[in-house]
């Protein structure tokens, strides 16, 4: 006959409970005697520390009068503020400068006058000249970008630097659109690998900024046998501004905006040719702020 | 005890009345006392950590969330205080037992079954099983826990148990 051990370990030891309320009320009569110790003691040293009511009547009567000093130095600071213009301009009414005051207004107006004109004059010839340049670039946009760099250069300090860039942007933007610039057409270039193409190292490269400084770079290789591989790199503390064109190389490169997040158009072009004989098309592309450019390669089509 | 009958008794607490305490303690000294018991095999040492655990309720009466399930909140309170006095007042002492006694068990590894009481079963176990046993037991403590408690490894911890319940079925224990 089996017995459950469980059951019986608890009734044993259950049995043996002793009676332990007698100690419980003792014991919580001294914690309440001890709590009604410690709050008096807390009372205490508040109450040694009452100073005489001499003291005290003294440092109200300080008090008061620091009081009453203050009111009295703010009224005399609010009264001069307020009366002493008005007492000034009443004093100029009276001795009639109506005249005086005219006057000056008037010259003031043709200066400002006189100084718009120069400042608009400045801005047409500086138009002028821009569209001369523009008429006389035949290159390619990325040797154009080294004029920029140049000018920019020269020009650093000046009050309409950032004005002028973005004009030059617009108006390359607009040469482009026209025509003026010699470029390769983009529908030559595709995105996508070649069918049937081999290759080992990466033929399509895809990355975009995932947050301010963290690039996402997404990888197709397309393997020998057909199938295509795609590996995700994230790069943290990465820097587009520390990117240009001609800083990509074939098997390095990489597209930090992707072609439908371009906001502006294609700034300048550049082919480069991989050791395996791939051909690559990398664009310059600038973001809408006109300050950051990103390269973006594709694959030239065969 | 119902939960609304426990909230009851903290109010009752609450506002200065011992009578309330008194219900919690006729209903759950029992419980208390083995819970503590199965930590600290010293009856004496298990009746005062009982009163103190009383006595600390008292104390804690106006942060008691009636709302919860009171008897897991009880036997967790009186768990740590058996615990915290094993750790800090007794460990040593404890120890120092276990391994004076004679290792009892060996001997009726070949006896007859006999109509024998838990208490003489019990004492066929080495110290270190009984406590295993009691934590496993009166404590409703997990391996893990009594493995933490008695700062050995967990395989130990099981493997006294099992020899212990090995022991005990010879007396018919299940």
């Amino acid at each position: 006959m089996s017995k459950n051990l469980e059951e019986e370990y608890l009734r044993e030891i259950q049995n043996d409970v002793p009676d332990l309320w007698g100690r419980i009320n003792a014991g919580i009569d001294k914690l309440e005697e001890s709590k009604e110790k410690e709050e008096p003691s807390r009372v205490t040293p508040i109450n040694a520390e009452v100073k005489p009511e001499a003291d005290n009547a003294k440092k109200r009567g300080k008090k008061r009068g620091v009081i009453a000093l203050v009111s009295v130095l703010s009224a005399a600071a609010i009264l001069f503020i307020v009366f002493v213009p008005v007492a000034l301009l009443g004093i100029a009414v009276i001795f009639g400068n109506n005249a005086k005051f005219g006057n000056g207004s008037a010259e003031m107006s043709m200066a400002e006058t006189s100084d718009s004109a120069m400042y608009y004059e400045d801005a047409a010839s500086d138009g002028m000249m821009y569209e001369e340049e523009m008429e006389e670039a035949e290159e390619p946009y990325y040797e154009y970008g080294n004029n920029m760099e140049d000018m920019d250069m020269a020009g650093a300090g000046e009050v309409q630097e950032s004005l002028d860039s973005d004009n030059k942007i617009a108006a390359l933007i607009q040469g482009d659109q026209a025509g003026d610039i010699p470029r390769e057409s983009e529908e030559n270039y595709s995105a996508a690998i070649p069918e049937g193409q081999a290759k080992e190292e990466i033929s399509y490269v895809k990355g975009d900024l995932i947050a301010e400084d963290v690039l996402l770079r997404v990888d197709i290789v397309r393997s020998i046998d057909g199938m295509n591989v795609m590996e995700v790199t994230v790069l943290k503390d990465f820097k587009p501004e520390a990117f240009f064109a001609t800083d990509v190389h074939a098997g390095e490169c990489m597209i930090v905006k992707s072609d439908d997040q371009k906001l502006w158009d294609s700034f300048t072009n550049k082919i480069l040719t991989s050791d395996s004989g791939i051909v690559l098309k990398v664009d310059m592309y600038v973001d809408e702020s006109g300050l950051n450019e990103y390269p973006l390669v594709y694959l030239k089509s065969e | 005890m119902e939960q609304s009958r426990f909230a009851d008794c903290v109010k009752k607490m609450q506002s200065g009345d011992r009578e309330g305490l008194k219900i919690i303690y006729e209903e759950y000294v029992g419980y208390i006392y083995t819970v503590v018991y199965g930590i600290l095999p010293s009856k004496e040492d298990a009746e005062d950590v009982t009163s103190e655990f009383f006595i600390h309720l008292w104390d804690i009466k106006d942060r008691i969330k009636t709302e919860d399930a009171h008897k897991a909140f009880l036997v967790t309170v009186a768990r740590n205080m058996a615990l915290d006095f094993y750790r800090k007042n007794r460990a040593k002492e404890y120890l120092d037992e276990e391994m004076a006694e004679e290792p009892s068990g060996e001997n009726i590894e070949n006896d007859v079954i006999a109509d024998v009481s838990l208490k003489e079963a019990l004492l066929s176990l080495k110290e270190e099983e009984r406590q295993v046993v009691s934590m496993k037991i009166l404590s409703e403590m997990t391996f893990e826990e009594i493995s933490k408690t008695l700062n050995c490894p967990m395989g130990t911890v099981t493997w006294r148990y099992q020899n212990a319940i090995k022991k005990l079925r010879r007396y018919g224990y299940e």
